[in-house]
């Protein structure tokens, strides 16, 4: 347990990780994960690196949602600008990967403009549906793009090599995903304790103050929106590298919607919230199952004519639990557990 | 000529049903600032409903109408009783995602319920109707139009004139003062809900029977979204007229253009509205007081 | 580090019996795997399928196995969408170490498999075909019974030429590869015999409303139509064009070859004409199939069987013939060989499969059917 939790210089207050022990958990955390496809079965492995996707893209989103309140109904538009550019670029022209990346980052950064112009007018589901609409125009293009994009065909994506390092096992792509999300996260993390960080949080606290504190409301809600493409257009690039066969149908408001649970279950505005709603997401379907096969074998097999209904019906009712008892998100049950165990046994009850 | 406006007739009988699900979100929105993602599945739920009353009672439309108003004011009273209730006062955008994990429940249970296939719903209102400008509509569509008349009418003066629409539209300025005035915002909340049930469920009737009904029905809630938005979230009729508006677009681009760019049309056109009045059509200015 | 992950590994995989074997093969069972859609718009045509498969299994176990091996089938749900078709196959191989699969979905979830099943050799034989992208070139393992949508329309518009010539043709699609593989074929069938098409149309996936395709089709002069749709999008356009006084000739593929059909589209339907290789499941000649499902299928199951069951059977019957020419030594490449090598191979309901090495695609072809609602069926379209 931890006593000492003096910060005695201004260094200390502006690190990640002040304390020891913490240095000492995510070490842990991070050699596990390390060890992962070489241990487990390639099957986790790839569920892990769906995992670690989600992740990117629900940190990504978090940053304009959570950090800045505008809210992204349309997050899946930068998902398929990404995914589709690496998958042009690798199956056309044979790029790099990393430049692959780099490049599906930037032209959804560039193309949320078409997003964060309206957003200087627009506030709140006025915005929303902005957002909707940009996604919706953007899968209705690459359906229309046939000669570019394969229409409604779809593409297929080659792995290429990353820096020389050729990608070609699941392996591989789990360690590319691990790589991009722990730098994903360092960097988000690092924006939101920034100057810029603080800007958006005025932002969405009370956007008249920030202006009367000089904050220049046009720059940080682009770059804000700039910043969140960026992550979610690598995630789709990922995705697709991942994959290996794109297809529009992946890319439709529904993955919206699923994106927003991620960060909503998760917490708003934290990184970490934005990573465990991911994780949660992900997994739910199959976590049913699992609830499923352990209340009897007659439920979980083919036989069950409405197995899938009722899997449905779990994965909604346990989001809606979430929601109802923790409002706040995982990230403030993460908190408060934590808080608890650290002051165990003189932990006091506080609402 | 005559193709331009068969196309405008057919896009407001197919605008009068996204207007009727948008004046739904609308009222919900106007009093609680919800927006209700499960409005799709709520219609379809009851449209089931009334499918199941039709059949068994051979296709007596006096029990499909009873089926509607009964199982709405019970379904809408339930939603915000057990669901929305206990969830007020927290952050906007939870209770907006469990409406979202509520329509997947509503749909799930639909699913089990009465299976997936699509199925003719049993009163048939194909023969008759009107002759307009060239273009038969039938029966169930005049309906549906008159229907939608009605209710934009019946709300703009329930919402004018009686008191409880004064005291709905008091409740959605400030709450807290409409309390002070005797007013339970709960009992209001509770209306806009059963209103709106109300109102999805008689659409989706009627859709299924211009159509069919089909678990795939539901989609039509989030297109009519946009719709709502368009309007104004906070004007009911605002909503409504948007919603021909996107249908009779929607029809004119697939007319001209394409198939492929109904959608996009309808959207296009929404953003620039979005673009000239950031507030909607009709929507009120949100002035923020420092 | 590794070194000792690497003897860990070694030791445990010494331990299982199926060391010397194939994956999904011991002594008593071969374990195949399946992912179809179970939920979504393709949901019925994916759980009928995996019912087909399952039943094959169930009769096949019955008579004794495959050279006294039964199998264990193992179906998966992807809700169409191929990121999860991914996760299932991979978990399939992994978890459950299928020895070969059956379905893997759509085109476009089998290509992203694809790279996969290749890799590792395991055998496929998918009866979900819809467009050549996986057949054509030949993939190693992946084999399929059925007809593309190209071939089936363009075999559809021959027949059509002959028996309703001087008809002008539009044709409403869904945007998607099923929709417009079917476009392709019935475009060049009507080139190739000389018949007229005035409209061509695709429309979005879910769509409901259709009057503005149904009036440009009228604007267009037409008076037959061809939907390569699903079965509540074509009932919606069939009755919209009832609506605006039209009697259209309406011709489609198998996609509404089902008997809820026959409820949706009621007496508007009347005269439609169908294309399948499938018999309809009430016809005589699958009376015997009728049988054997009924025997072998979930009470539950069998209102949800339609003419991808028939499909989904006999690609678990052609799969587990490959299986048993190869007798007591059985492995995934063997399987492969004989499969290729498979001609005429009979079942009650399709016409006869045959693979070769360069042809991974069986050729069957189908017949027209007509709906008769007098009768509320389908027949046979009269000789």
């Amino acid at each position: 347990m931890r006593t000492a939790t003096y910060q005695e210089s201004y260094i200390q207050l502006t690190q990640l990780l002040p304390f020891r022990d913490g240095w000492v958990w995510y070490g842990l955390l991070m050699a596990a994960l390390f060890t992962l496809p070489l241990v487990l079965p390639t099957y986790i492995a790839t569920y892990a690196t769906l995992v670690f996707i989600a992740a990117v893209g629900a940190i990504g989103l978090n940053l304009v949602t959570g950090t800045t309140g505008l809210i992204s109904l349309g997050h899946a538009g930068f998902l398929a600008i990404g995914a589709y550019t690496t998958a042009i670029l690798t199956s056309k022209y044979n790029v790099e990967l990393l430049t692959c990346l780099i490049a599906s980052g930037l032209m959804a950064a560039v193309l949320s403009a078409l997003v964060g112009v309206p957003s200087l007018r627009l506030k709140g589901l006025y915005l929303a549906v902005t957002t909707l609409a940009f996604s919706i125009i953007v899968t209705n293009i690459i359906l229309q793009a046939e000669g570019l994009t394969g229409g409604s065909g779809g593409i297929s994506v080659k792995r290429t090599s990353i820096l020389g390092i050729p990608v070609d096992t699941p392996a591989a792509v789990y360690y590319l995903c691990l790589g991009t999300l722990v730098l994903t996260t360092l960097g988000a993390l690092n924006l939101q304790r920034s100057r810029v960080g603080r800007a958006w949080s005025s932002i969405r606290d009370y956007d008249i103050a920030a202006i009367l504190m000089g904050i220049n409301l046009m720059y940080y809600k682009l770059l804000a929106f700039a910043v969140s493409a960026f992550l979610t257009g690598v995630a789709g690039g990922l995705l697709a590298i991942h994959v290996r066969y794109l297809n529009v149908d992946a890319f439709g408001v529904l993955t919206s919607v699923e994106a927003l649970a991620m960060i909503i279950v998760g917490g708003l505005a934290s990184v970490r919230g934005a990573i465990l709603g991911a994780l949660l997401i992900t997994v739910l379907p199959d976590l049913s199952r699992l609830v499923f096969s352990f209340a009897g074998g007659a439920l979980a097999d083919l036989s069950a004519a409405h197995a899938q209904e009722l899997r449905a019906i779990i994965y909604a009712l346990l989001i809606m639990g979430f929601l109802r008892f923790e409002p706040e998100g995982l990230a403030a049950q993460w908190s408060r557990t934590k808080r608890y165990w650290s002051e165990w046994p003189l932990t006091k009850r506080s609402s | 000529m005559e193709y331009f406006s068969a196309l405008v007739i057919t896009g407001i009988a197919v605008g009068a049903l996204y207007g009727l699900l948008a004046m739904g979100f609308a009222m919900i929105y106007k009093v609680s600032k919800v927006v209700n993602f499960a409005q799709g599945e709520v219609m379809m739920l009851i449209a089931y409903i009334a499918y199941t009353v039709a059949t068994e009672t051979g296709g007596s439309a006096f029990a499909v109408v009873a089926a509607v108003i009964v199982s709405a004011i019970i379904i809408g009273y339930l939603l915000e009783r057990l669901v929305i209730r206990p969830m007020l006062g927290q952050p906007v955008f939870s209770i907006v995602m469990l409406t979202i994990a509520l329509a997947v429940l509503i749909r799930a249970v639909v699913g089990i319920g009465w299976g997936v296939d699509p199925h003719r719903f049993p009163v048939d209102l194909d023969s008759g109707g009107l002759q307009i400008l060239g273009v038969r509509l039938v029966a169930s569509q005049v309906l549906l139009l008159g229907v939608y008349a009605s209710m934009c009418i019946a709300v703009w003066s329930f919402l004018r004139f009686s008191v409880i629409g004064i005291a709905m539209r008091a409740t959605a300025a400030d709450s807290t003062t409409a309390m002070m005035m005797g007013i339970s915002p709960s009992q209001i909340y509770r209306l806009a809900w059963i209103m709106s049930a109300l109102m999805a469920g008689t659409a989706g009737v009627l859709l299924a029977m211009i159509n069919n009904i089909g678990i795939e029905m539901s989609d039509i809630g989030i297109r009519s979204f946009p719709a709502a938005v368009m309007g104004g979230l906070d004007s009911v009729i605002g909503a409504g007229f948007a919603g021909i508006l996107i249908g009779v677009i929607e029809n004119l681009a697939g007319g001209y253009i394409g198939s492929g760019y109904k959608e996009i049309a309808g959207f296009a056109v929404l953003l620039v509205v979005l673009m000239l009045r950031p507030y909607g059509l009709f929507g009120e200015k949100d002035i923020e007081r420092v | 580090m590794k070194r000792l992950t690497i003897t860990a590994i070694a030791t445990f995989a010494c331990l299982t019996a199926a060391w010397a074997n194939d994956p999904g093969v011991t002594d008593k069972e071969i374990v195949i795997g399946a992912t179809t859609p179970f939920t979504g718009p393709a949901g019925v045509l994916g759980y009928a399928t995996a019912i087909g498969s399952q039943i094959a299994a169930a009769e096949i176990n019955d008579a004794g196995g495959i050279n006294g091996r039964k199998i264990r089938f193992v179906p998966e749900d992807d809700g169409y969408i191929p990121a999860r078709t991914v996760q299932q196959v991979q978990k399939l191989i992994d978890v459950d170490k299928i020895f070969a699969l059956t379905s893997a979905s759509g085109a476009a979830h089998t290509l992203a498999v694809l790279p996969m099943l290749n890799e590792k050799g395991i055998p496929s034989v998918t009866p979900l075909v819809a467009s050549l992208a996986t057949f054509d070139p030949v993939q190693k393992t992946h084999f399929g019974i059925g007809m593309a949508y190209r071939d089936a329309s363009l075999d559809l518009m021959k027949f059509l030429a002959a028996r309703k010539p001087g008809l002008k043709w539009a044709l409403i699609v869904q945007d998607d590869e099923s929709g417009i593989d079917q476009e392709v074929g019935f475009v060049r069938g009507a080139k190739d015999f000389n018949q007229q098409i005035v409209s061509v149309q695709r429309h979005k996936r879910g769509q409901t409303d259709f009057s503005a395709e149904v009036l440009r089709l009228k604007e267009s002069g037409a008076n037959a139509i061809f939907l390569g749709t699903f079965p509540a999008m074509q009932a919606s356009i069939i009755r919209e064009s009832k609506k605006l006084g039209m009697n259209l000739f309406v011709s489609t593929l198998w996609l509404s070859h089902f008997p809820p059909m026959i409820d949706l589209v009621g007496n508007d339907g009347d005269g439609m004409v169908l294309y399948d290789f499938v018999p309809s499941l009430d016809d005589p000649s699958m009376a015997s199939f009728m049988q054997t499902a009924k025997k072998y299928a979930n009470s539950a199951d069998i209102p949800k069987m339609n003419r991808y069951t028939a499909i989904g059977y006999v690609a678990m019957k052609v799969l587990a013939e490959g299986m048993k020419q190869c007798g007591r030594n059985l492995t995934r490449a063997c399987t492969i060989a004989k499969l290729e090598e498979l001609k005429g191979f009979k079942t009650d309901i399709m016409p006869p499969i045959s693979f070769s090495s360069k042809q991974h695609l069986s050729e069957v072809s189908g017949y027209p059917i007509l709906l008769d609602m007098k009768q509320k069926k389908f027949l046979p379209y009269p000789r």
